[in-house]
């Protein structure tokens, strides 16, 4: 709110030129606008950096390139190279980089092997959640699919080797309104140390123990199998490893490559345009890893808060997977970066100013960006957490940042998360059922699938140009086809909004429905996601877009758009105010300031 | 006193603007030439098929060795006097220095022996040190040359590192003493140390720099006629702390020492055991034959302050070094802004989509298709001018029996390539693109890399003395789909001889297209992103397991086309194929950069990224049959023959049917849209904000930050009047009402309907640019014309016809390209009044500036 004035501030004289044909205007209103930038300047001189480098998860890297990229603008330089998590946490320990990015904390043991933790002092810090996806890439008579389901059964044994063929009846009973082909099923894993995999093992040995274990015993590892960062493979399963998450996303995005999927982070599947299998969670919905899926089933997540154990605030996702809300995401997950907590192996206190100034922003400022990737941003506890955290770093300005004005889009001023209180409800056609849902998933989200079963809604969905080439063939610009096909109510893109959930709508769904979500929360031990207060707030909601949001949570959108007229004249004559008072006063700084120069010389 | 430093200031402003001006006006003037000498063009391929790379600036520096300034005089009894004494070192660039590739180049040098850097090379670092007396050997950033380098290189080359007595000028003192190696306990070490410009001296300089981030260049060739460029890279103190440049605290020096044939006692390096020269160069003796540069680096500048909300704005990677630049200008508007680096596509539906936050300014290539607009009123205005180059990266391998083998390790300085030789490489349909070497028919009668492929000696006559081994790393593409990937396969497949080859047939030399790509019918569907689509895998011995490497281990995605650049600098495609069964989990490795001499790399990048890195940029064959270069003129003249969108006639796109001479086909324009309607009010003012930058301090180009980055093109003053008259209406809250449909407007349903409406007043336009390309914009051609019985009734009054205007100039351009007599008025007018209006405040801003500094002393 504070704010608002500043974000006005040396605005007014670019106007002035604007449709001025005279050009000694234009010029003088050049001048004007360098000088007010240039007396501005000093005002803004912030704290030098100097560079820092790390390495790490594929998983999180689209975020941490963002973020790098966005800090220039304040003077970091950070480098960051997407090795993958256990070369990350391998480097941290080795002491040739300054932070790592992983998604698993060290000392687990992994393949009969512990990794051990680095000698040098560490700490974890939360850095962005975001679901781990599974990108497909699968046609039905030329035409993609892109809103398959899976349960979470058969994605185990697809990815245990157990279901081969994309006609299994087990995958069919997961997608009604499909008729599968009779393709072999590519699973494409990581090769190298990853902590996609990581979590995604987490997942299966804790919800499909047996099938997890059988599958690890014919690689030859021994059981229980557990987490582990490195995918075991059987020869002559059919699997294929590929290296990091560009490598698996990279290679199931090959138009050739019909019948793979794979695990990567959701963003991959964006960048690339190719659609995710929704996921079947305990609510009995397939739902997709969208920002407010994710945000809602971590809801559920437990940190570890016993600080000063080297664990600190590392995750135990259980609750996760069995999170009953409709909404939840079951594979959802944060990762981590690994920051040292004292001056060794290089690591000096302008260092830490500077991988402290760069959390403080991505903690905050950063997590902005995290729904537009593909990721979803983290909820305020964890967000406090990591501040605390970042006092540990040796050389860092502390700063106590009132977390209200850490403008993170998840905070409410109830202590409700936003983005999980808004998020929309599964649509009734992504229940377990008999019905489907012929919207599409991930980077393809506008293109459909026609469906056997419902023939009305197939004519509809096979306008616009879907032909039997696959949809590539229906748009000169995208790869997965942004399509003619007119889909009334879930064209929004806020994720899996179903049918008949338009942004108008979902207050009044949230307020209504969140029964079973508040009491989850509620069991949640932790004491990490506070209590959803579904009932409070104040809501605005814009009348031309419709877009609703919390007063409190968003000050800026609560300008009403009648103030702006005044406002807009008042720049105009401010504009020409500071035009008549500087021309004269330039003209007689020059003439007599010469004067004087002469005199003094 | 403060006058004077008011006249001091108000005289750089004035230069600036000046300068400004003035390059806007000669650009312009350019612009105009170039317009009207389209008839002059008849022959085939036109003079200026040279790249910009390495052209001397305003602040091009030569001295001869000499007669040196900044060191001691020579001494023509030294042993190495003969040897240097003709040596001319030129840098293109010594002031206004970021963090930048500049060219260093020499002559008159002793050739660098074929094969080996035995001695006569040339060693290049960055230096602090005082503005009088110049840098001392602690002040300067050497010493941590990769290993694999280290070994190339005779015994301490690339070092700090002395040996006791091996050099008589050198003083051995205990300063200069280090604890000994545990492998030689007993040995008086000795090794400079290095001094931080804050004063800390250290002798484990891996606090402040290591091999992965030094620029030092450990040696560099000089090819048999005596020559010598190689590409250094200065940094700023956002780079280099250690060295302060661009700070107040220092000056800095670009340091540069020949060596020659002798060794620091005198010794003769044929005389030595290993006939490699020894010794560091910061050893006495070999300091002295240094030459010193002066650099002055920009100021670092202010940073913007660390805690504001951003104004998040979206789009596509081609715009992306450009709003880096610029954030740091917007910020002292009072508004922080973000950028988030995403697809096109996904860039589109952002502007769209409901979600909480979205971005409400997209920049993109191409304007949303109808059916993605739907009711959204988006507006747009070009922003950005660049193109699609092949940079490259290429040092002479010339074979044993080569006449020119004395030129091996130099950089090639001009590589040609056409549609077709780009589809093969996209296609992996060299042997060495294929993992195993393609064994198998029909990849198998293929050359085994481009160098052996006789279209592409034809074109490139170097390269047949090149060693019948060497290859590219394949073509270095990034992952993703984007309108600029797509633009590139548009070309292919209006190129008859790459389209032919991408269907299948053969390129007359009996090279055909990798089978695995022909699945993908390249040839006709339209592709917006490189597949990698060989899935074969390869195992060189029965240890690898199954399956062994494939495709993506041998020819990896970059993640972006920055990394391409940066990565074909380096020589590193990040190829691992490399079994390490030590490794936790055994895996394949990378066999790590390629060595200098030896590097041959090619990438898919943008300008402004090869000139970042350093890269030249390769010419292509244009659609009329000429090899272009991405110079400014032809990619100027590409742009602004493009014809209007079909999706919304008020931009115009990329047409790959355009046959035009003297335009590169690979230009991109980058576009602000604007979802009017749906942004809120603080939104559309930043918006404008934004838009006002990009049209006024934003253009003015320049390494610094806040300027238009290297690479782009200022944009001509049409464009710059559409930002402006964007900027305009957003902040026009009356004209923004009017352009929104509202309830209480005609009514709702009527824009619903407009749809799939045909834009009828553009369709003859349209008709002429388009007709013979049907496949290039298959989506929205179809429902245009079914839907022909929609009632006409356009969005509100005011708005079509301010963009009616706007719409004017561009016919008024294209007409004239295609009757090839262009009209250039407009940038005459544009060019004069610039240049009347730069030139005399340029001079008024050089006299204020130097009287007030006379008045300051």
């Amino acid at each position: 709110m504070s704010d608002y004035p500043s974000r006005h501030k040396a605005r007014f004289p670019e106007r002035v030129g604007r449709g001025t044909p005279n050009f000694m205007s234009a010029l003088l209103a050049f001048i004007v606008v360098a000088l007010t930038s240039v007396s501005a300047a000093p005002a803004s001189q912030a704290a030098t950096y100097v560079p820092i480098s790390g390495a790490g998860s594929s998983w999180s890297a689209n975020a941490i390139d963002q973020w790098r990229r966005n800090v220039e603008q304040y003077g970091m330089r950070v480098n960051y190279a997407s090795t993958g998590s256990s070369d990350g946490r391998n480097q941290f320990k080795a002491g040739t980089i300054d932070f790592a990015s992983t998604e698993i904390p060290y000392g687990l043991k992994d393949g009969g092997v512990v990794d051990t933790p680095p000698s040098r002092g560490y700490a974890y810090m939360p850095i962005v959640a975001g679901g781990t996806a599974f990108m497909y890439n699968l046609r039905i008579g030329g035409q993609q699919v892109t809103n398959l389901r899976l349960s979470g059964d058969v994605l185990t044994k697809v990815f245990t080797g157990v279901i081969t063929m994309w006609n299994d009846p087990a995958i069919a009973a997961d997608n009604p309104a499909l008729s599968l082909p009779a393709r072999k099923i590519v699973p494409v894993v990581r090769s190298d140390g990853s902590g996609s995999t990581a979590q995604f093992t987490t997942w299966m040995a804790s919800q499909h123990a047996s099938l997890w274990d059988s599958y690890c015993q014919s690689a030859g590892r021994s059981t229980p199998c557990g987490v582990t960062s490195n995918y075991p493979t059987v020869a002559g399963k059919g699997f294929v490893a590929q290296p990091n998450s560009q490598g698996v996303a990279g290679y199931v995005a090959q138009r050739a490559n019909e019948g793979t999927i794979t695990y990567v982070e959701y963003s991959y599947a964006l960048k690339t345009g190719y659609p995710v299998a929704k996921i079947l969670n305990k609510a009995g919905y397939y739902v997709e890893p969208t920002a407010s899926n994710v945000a809602v089933a971590l809801l559920s997540a437990k940190i570890n808060t016993q600080k000063g154990t080297a664990a600190y605030l590392t995750q135990d996702l259980s609750g996760v997977f069995a999170s009953t809300d409709q909404r939840t995401y079951p594979l959802s997950s944060y990762s981590y970066i690994v920051v040292p907590t004292n001056s060794q192996n290089g690591f000096t206190t302008a260092k830490g100013a500077t991988l402290g100034a760069f959390s403080y922003y991505f903690l905050c400022e950063g997590q902005q960006q995290a729904e537009a990737l593909g990721y979803s941003p983290l909820p305020i506890n964890l967000v406090k957490a990591g501040l605390e955290q970042v006092r540990q770093i040796p050389g860092v300005e502390a700063k106590s940042i009132d977390i209200k004005d850490c403008n993170n889009p998840t905070f409410s001023s109830d202590g409700t998360n936003t983005l999980a209180k808004k998020a929309p409800m599964p649509s009734e056609c992504d229940k377990k059922g008999v019905t489907q849902c012929n919207t599409g998933t991930g980077g393809a989200k506008q293109s459909t699938t026609s469906t056997k079963k419902t023939t009305s809604d197939g004519k509809s969905t096979q306008t616009g140009g879907k032909t039997t080439t696959g949809d590539d063939s229906t748009s000169g610009t995208t790869d997965s086809g942004t399509t003619g096909t007119d889909q009334p109510g879930n064209e929004d893109g806020s994720g899996d909004t179903g049918d008949g959930v338009t942004p108008g709508d979902e207050f009044t769904d949230d307020g209504l429905a969140p029964d079973g979500f508040v009491s989850d929360s509620q069991t949640s031990s932790y004491g990490a996601a506070v209590a959803a207060n579904y009932g409070g707030g104040p809501i605005v909601c814009e009348p031309d877009t419709g877009v609703c949001t919390n007063v409190v949570a968003e000050p800026m959108t609560l300008e009403s758009a009648g103030s702006q007229g005044p406002s807009s004249g008042a720049w105009i004559a401010m504009a020409v105010i500071v035009i008549g008072v500087l021309t004269p006063a330039l003209t007689t700084a020059l003439s007599p300031g010469k004067r004087r120069g002469a005199k003094a010389s | 006193m403060k006058s004077s430093r008011f006249h001091y200031r108000l005289g750089a402003l004035l230069i600036v603007l000046g300068l400004c001006a003035s390059t806007g006006g000669a650009v312009m003037a350019a612009a105009a030439s170039a317009s009207t000498s389209t008839k002059q063009i008849k022959a085939p391929t036109v003079a200026d098929a040279d790249d910009e790379w390495g052209s001397p600036t305003a602040s091009a520096l030569t001295q001869r060795w000499a007669d040196a300034v900044g060191v001691d005089e020579r001494d023509p009894d030294s042993a190495s006097y003969e040897a240097l004494k003709d040596i001319t070192v030129s840098i293109n660039q010594t002031r206004d220095l970021t963090t930048q590739g500049v060219t260093v180049s020499w002559s008159g040098a002793s050739p660098t022996p074929a094969g080996k850097f035995s001695d006569s090379f040339f060693q290049i670092m960055q230096c602090w040190g005082d503005h009088n007396t110049g840098p001392t050997p602690q002040q300067c950033m050497w010493g941590t040359p990769t290993s694999a380098l280290a070994n190339m290189l005779g015994d301490r080359v690339a070092a700090r590192t002395l040996r006791l007595n091996e050099d008589p000028e050198q003083e051995y003192s205990e300063e200069l003493r280090v604890p000994p190696p545990i492998t030689n306990p007993n040995l008086r070490a000795y090794s400079y140390p290095f001094t931080h410009v804050d004063g800390t001296t250290v002798s484990d300089v891996s606090e402040y720099y290591t091999s992965a981030n030094t620029n030092e260049i450990s040696a560099a060739r000089t090819s048999a006629d005596g020559t010598g460029t190689v590409v250094f890279t200065t940094q700023n103190a956002m780079d280099a702390p250690h060295l302060g440049c661009g700070t107040i605290a220092s000056a800095c020096w670009l340091v540069v020492v020949p060596r020659a044939t002798t060794t620091a006692d005198g010794t003769a390096v044929s005389d030595l055991a290993d006939g490699m020269l020894s010794g560091s160069p910061l050893s006495a003796t070999n300091w002295k034959d240094r030459l010193v540069f002066e650099l002055d680096f920009q100021s670092i500048g202010s940073n913007c302050p660390l805690g504001n909300a951003e104004q998040r704005l979206v789009g596509h990677e081609l715009f992306s070094e450009a709003m880096t630049s610029w954030q740091s200008g917007l910020c002292s508007s009072g508004t922080t802004y973000g950028w988030s680096q995403i697809g096109d596509d996904e860039a589109r539906n952002q502007i769209v989509s409901a979600f909480d936050g979205a971005a409400r300014l997209a920049v993109v290539s191409t304007p949303l298709p109808a059916e993605q607009r739907g009711d959204e009123v988006i507006r747009y205005a070009p922003i950005a001018r660049n193109s699609i180059v092949v940079a490259y990266n290429i040092e002479r391998q010339y074979r044993l029996a080569s006449e020119r083998r004395d030129r091996n390790g130099t950089l090639v300085a001009d590589l040609t390539l056409n549609a077709r030789l780009i589809a093969k490489l996209l296609t992996q349909s060299y042997r060495v693109d294929v993992p195993g070497g393609g064994t198998a028919p029909p990849i198998k009668n293929n050359p085994y890399s481009i160098v052996t492929d006789p279209e592409f000696v034809e074109l490139n006559p170097e390269f047949a003395d090149f060693l019948a081994t060497t290859a590219p790393e394949g073509l270095l593409v990034s992952l993703g789909s984007s309108d600029a990937n797509a633009q590139v396969w548009q070309w292919l497949q209006a190129d008859p001889y790459a389209k032919a080859f991408l269907a299948g047939e053969d390129d007359g030399y009996g090279m055909k297209i990798n089978p695995a790509y022909l699945a993908l019918e390249l040839s006709t569907t339209p592709t917006t992103s490189f597949p990698k689509a060989d899935l074969s895998t390869f195992r060189y011995n029965a240890e690898v397991p199954e399956p062994g490497y494939g495709t993506l281990d041998l020819r990896p995605y970059m993640a972006d086309m920055q990394e391409a650049a940066r990565r074909a600098a380096r020589g590193e495609s990040g190829s691992k194929i490399v079994w390490d069964p030590f490794r936790l989990p055994p895996s394949f490795t990378s066999t790590g950069a390629q060595l200098p001499g030896s590097r041959f790399q090619i990438a898919l990048t943008d300008r402004t990224s090869a000139d970042r890195f350093g890269l030249r940029t390769a010419n292509l064959v244009n659609q009329a049959g000429q090899t272009i270069a991405p110079t400014a003129n032809a990619v100027n003249r590409a742009i602004n023959a493009f014809p209007r969108s079909s999706d919304d006639p008020a931009i115009a796109v990329y047409d790959p049917a355009q046959r035009l001479l003297g335009a590169y086909p690979l230009a991109t324009v980058s576009y602000a849209a604007i979802n009017v309607c749906s942004a809120t009010a603080t939104q559309l003012k930043d918006y404008a904000a934004f838009l006002n930058y990009a049209a006024g301090p934003g253009q003015s180009p320049g390494h610094a930050k806040g300027k238009l980055p290297p690479g782009y093109l200022v944009l001509p003053s049409a464009d710059v009047a559409k930002l402006k008259e964007l900027a305009g209406l957003l902040t026009d809250t009356k004209k923004v009402a009017q352009s929104c449909p509202t309830a209480d407007k005609p009514g709702p349903e009527e824009p619903k309907k407009k749809r799939n409406k045909p834009k009828k007043k553009d369709e003859p336009q349209q008709d002429e640019t388009t007709t013979q390309d049907d496949t290039a914009t298959p989506p929205t051609a179809a429902p245009v014309e079914s839907d022909e019985p929609a009632e006409e009734t356009p969005e509100p009054e005011p708005e079509p016809a301010a963009t009616d205007d706007t719409i004017a100039p561009i016919v008024d351009e294209i007409e004239p390209i295609a009757t090839s007599a262009a009209n250039t008025k407009g940038w005459r007018i544009g060019a004069t009044t610039a240049m009347s209006a730069g030139l005399p405040s340029l001079l008024a801003g050089t006299y204020l500036m130097r009287r007030s500094r006379r008045l300051l002393i």
